[in-house]
């Protein structure tokens, strides 16, 4: 195993390198069309949120409401910015900040308080996520109610110099490569978490818990970083959406979407690939925005549901998987499908 | 009556039985003896169809039931009464006998088939309204045992009946297995008290490491110095 | 003053918590026998719910006769369900079909909301609005009967349950289906049964809930999470306890909206459900996942 390891990498890093510097020409190979940029703009953000879930996953967790972090986060940053002056790149990172926060005070409510598991856990984010919108929906003068917050304040500057304006915001292609950033420094994030010796504890938790305990992992402190850097990053999401579509309201920051989307993309990704989930997501969101949004106007989500579904019972490991095999296999050529069963064992986290 | 050909069987990649076969004739009792982890209770479970073999083939009056549901077998007449018993705790005494009795053919006798269990263990009678759970471990194996007898069995197989049990109940459960044998109920017995089940076997097979290594009269393993050795302890 | 509301109250909350127990029970049957805790089992009720307001709307028939239609239109989804999706993954992590069932009920909720628009709707009979007194209490007529009704659902159930072959074979695959299989148990075809047999208490539940309630799409989850939160106090399979954990949560739901205030009821129903998790952490259920 060690002898391949290095090879692996090798190959992870062209990979990783080749996958990057596509994106960098994304805009160009789409004729720097907003609409399409829009759409991917959008699918940069909501990977952020997939991510955060999927670091959750991966210590054996699954949320049923991380619109909770999500919509927060939002909340936190519009409000913050529009109402107290504070320029949005502090309020996302405020917002963050927050998310954390809450994720550790879930965290310390469920995994110590209430020693939740399993499903116990994924409703109660669940309800989290409703108390959340309740919460902002009765809150009227602090939150502005049910109507929502209009004239957000961009996260990208607008210059003006002698009657000129440079408009970074306007321009679709400047919110790409910072959203891009983004994406790029919250996967190296939670690569570099899942690597570690934390992701490895991670690991055992979510293989077998009370065996992880037995052997001396202190299960709740792992669990708790978990829901916290999730907190964080699915807040911080949550940020840059309410900045980047200028407008908020609670049924729509706590709206199922956010935490079915994320389900849908890791899952379709593969839970057991650190990329999984952003790859998953920018085809799930495009499919979505392409396609589901045009077939049914309202209710979109019920073709989600159906590609969950689909996904659980035919795919479960994700569609990546398949992918990784084909790549491994043409980059090594014909004989590598014997190699790749046995160097990458299932639930094996590697770069791409 | 039940033959067992050259059964391979295992868990997953783990292979448990090795090409295991044995007989059991009609009206016998045959006991399948081992020590711990020697797969006596995988062969039942393979009987059972709890298992499925990876290969071989087990017979039953001519007819082939390897890969048939558990509940097809069942209604076949073969009878498997688990280690560790196994009881419904949350049903009464009453209930769990009459779920021994679900099958159809099992069903038309199942007045019948109560009078006798109730008089093989009249304290079953006594306690038929309260909850399995809470049974002594003497009773709860009268009760799987009578649990087993009420479905109307042709063989009826025992996993490890005399486990955890004191002396003495010990022997109140083998004079019941002989007396159901006499009542002309084919008996499978897997047991780790060797020296009783051979006492009361009329033949019987040594399973070691998932291999039948020895296969004879009840009277002749007793004698043998393997048996003796291994199990007996002299 | 007070008191009189709070009695009010208390009475409202034993008669809700009655439909409250029967939505729970179809869950802890499904849950009990297979293992599965189906998330969707609020949009089953929901579905049953609107099924219930369509026959009103266009048959104009009330919703305690389309009842059984309810029950048998949400049975056969039930049905499709079981066969064609849940048993296909039964060998699967229970987190698999945990998402799958989530699915399921994301995919029936917008359903509901291609058919039947995002709109409260519900079923008003006037004979059900109209109030009777008892003493100082006044209850509407409506809450009265689908208590009754679902009080009489449950005690057919249980009797169902405890007295026929069927019910005992539902019953033992719950105690353990290992055993269960060794009695001659059909356990997959038991499994079909008790998952339909939930899906039709969901159904007639549903025809019941509309007539107290108003529905709308999205409100799946919250019918969910209550009837999880009363097997979580009950237990799987107690009847007493079903009926007691419904009674407890609508009584409790109901002096909460009476003391604090009704715009946060739906925030009580969510409190009420994290406080229930945390301080009972597994408590009753923690019953062995053999
Ligand atoms: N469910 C299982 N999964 C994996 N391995 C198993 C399983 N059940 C049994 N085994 C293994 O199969 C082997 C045989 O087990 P089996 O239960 O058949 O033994 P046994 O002869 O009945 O032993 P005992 O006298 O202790 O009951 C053992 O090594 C055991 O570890
Ligand atoms: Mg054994």
């Amino acid at each position: 195993m060690g002898i391949f390891k290095g090879k692996i990498s090798s190959f992870e890093l062209k990979t990783f390198i080749l996958v990057v510097a596509l994106a960098y020409m994304l805009p160009f190979m789409v004729g720097f069309s907003a609409y399409i940029l829009h759409v991917l703009n959008l699918a940069l953000i909501i990977s952020v949120l997939s991510l955060s879930w999927s670091i959750l996953v991966s210590c054996g967790q699954i949320s049923f409401g991380h619109a909770a972090f999500f919509g927060s986060g939002a909340y936190v940053s519009a409000l913050l910015a529009i109402d107290y002056g504070v320029p949005p790149p502090v309020s996302i990172l405020i917002s963050g900040v927050f998310g954390a926060l809450m994720g550790a005070g879930i965290g310390g409510l469920c995994f110590r308080l209430g020693k939740l598991t399993g499903p116990y856990f994924a409703l109660s984010m669940l309800a989290f996520a409703e108390i959340c919108r309740i919460i902002v929906i009765n809150l009227g003068p602090l939150t502005r109610g049910p109507l929502g917050i209009y004239d957000i304040p961009p996260f990208l500057p607008v210059f003006k110099f002698w009657g000129l304006t440079l408009d970074l915001y306007r321009d679709k292609v400047p919110n790409y490569y910072l959203l891009l950033a983004v994406l790029l420094f919250t996967f190296l994030v939670v690569r570099k978490v899942r690597n570690s010796r934390i992701g490895f504890a991670f690991k055992c938790i979510s293989q077998d818990e009370d065996a992880a305990e037995t052997v001396g992992v202190d299960t709740f402190r792992y669990k708790l970083i978990a829901i916290t850097v999730s907190g964080l990053f699915a807040a911080v999401s949550g940020a840059f959406y309410a900045h980047y579509t200028h407008y908020m309201e609670p049924s729509h920051a706590y709206s199922v979407s956010w935490t079915l989307l994320p389900v849908v993309s890791s899952l379709f990704g593969g839970i057991n690939l650190l990329s999984g989930p952003i790859f998953g997501c920018l085809i799930i969101w495009c499919t979505d925005e392409f396609l589901f949004t045009e077939l049914l106007t309202r209710g979109h989500e019920l073709l989600l549901g159906a590609l969950l579904v689909i996904i659980v019972i035919y795919m479960p490991d994700g569609f990546m998987i398949k992918v990784k095999e084909l790549l491994t296999s043409i980059s090594k050529g014909g004989k590598a499908e014997a190699v790749t069963e046995n160097v990458l064992p299932r639930g094996e986290e590697e770069l791409c | 009556m039940l033959k067992v050909k050259k059964i391979n069987v295992g868990y997953g990649d783990l292979q448990v039985l090795w090409e295991t076969s044995f007989t059991v004739k009609r009206g016998e009792i045959f006991a399948l003896v081992g020590s711990n982890g020697a797969g006596k209770t995988t062969t039942l479970k393979t009987i059972s169809g709890l298992l499925k073999p990876f290969s071989g083939l087990i017979k039953f009056l001519d007819k082939n039931i390897h890969g048939l549901h558990p509940y097809k077998i069942v209604e076949e007449g073969i009878i498997h009464v688990p280690e560790g018993r196994r009881l419904f705790p949350g049903m009464t005494v009453l209930e769990n006998l009459e779920l021994g009795a679900y099958t159809k053919k099992a069903r038309v006798k199942r007045r019948d088939s109560l009078e006798n269990v109730f008089n093989l263990f009249p304290i079953l009678r006594e306690r038929k309204n309260q909850l399995a759970g809470t049974l002594s471990g003497g009773e709860q194996q009268m009760l799987a045992i009578a649990r087993g007898l009420m479905g109307a069995p042709r063989i009826l197989m025992m996993d490890e009946p005399s486990l955890g049990l004191a002396p003495k109940i010990v022997l109140k459960i083998f004079d019941a297995i002989k007396e159901i044998n006499e009542n002309g109920v084919t008996i499978l017995l897997v047991e780790q008290n060797v020296y009783h089940a051979l006492k009361i076997a009329e033949r019987a097979a040594v399973l070691e490491s998932g291999r039948v290594v020895l296969e004879g009269r009840g009277e002749e393993l007793l004698g043998d110095e393997h048996v003796k050795k291994s199990y007996l302890g002299r | 003053m007070l008191w009189e509301s709070l009695l009010s109250s208390i009475v409202y909350g034993i008669l809700v918590g009655g439909v409250y127990a029967l939505i729970s029970m179809g869950l802890a049957l499904i849950w009990g026998v297979m293992d599965v805790i189906n998330l969707s089992h609020g949009e089953l009720v929901l579905l049953g719910g609107y099924v219930a307001y369509w026959l009103f709307v266009l048959e104009d028939l009330n919703p305690l006769l389309s009842l059984p239609l309810a029950a048998l239109v949400v049975g056969s989804i039930g049905l499709i369900m079981e066969k064609f999706f849940v048993s296909k993954i039964k060998e699967a992590p229970a987190l698999n079909t945990f998402l799958l069932t989530y699915g399921i009920g994301i995919f029936i909720a917008n359903a509901i909301l291609q058919i039947w628009t995002a709109d409260y709707r519900r079923v008003n009979v006037s004979f059900f609005l109209e109030t009777v007194s008892l003493g100082p209490i006044r209850v509407s007529r409506g809450d009265v009967l689908t208590f009754s009704l679902s009080f009489g659902l449950i005690m057919f159930t249980h009797i169902i349950l405890t007295k026929t072959y069927l019910g005992k074979a539902i019953r033992a695959l719950t105690e353990d289906r290992i055993a269960a299989q060794l009695m001659g148990i059909n356990d997959k075809q038991v499994d079909i049964i008790a998952f339909v047999m939930g899906s039709m208490l969901a159904g007639a539940a549903g025809s019941l809930f509309v007539s107290l309630y108003y529905v709308y799409p999205a409100l799946g989850g919250w019918i969910t999470a209550k009837a999880f939160i009363i097997v979580v106090l009950s237990g799987v399979g107690s009847m007493s306890g079903t009926i007691l954990g419904g009674v407890m949560l609508g009584v409790a739901e109901s002096i909460a909206t009476t003391l604090i205030s009704a715009s946060y009821r739906e925030l009580i129903g969510f409190v009420i459900f994290i406080i229930t998790l945390l301080i009972k952490p597994s408590g009753l259920l923690g019953r062995s996942s053999h």
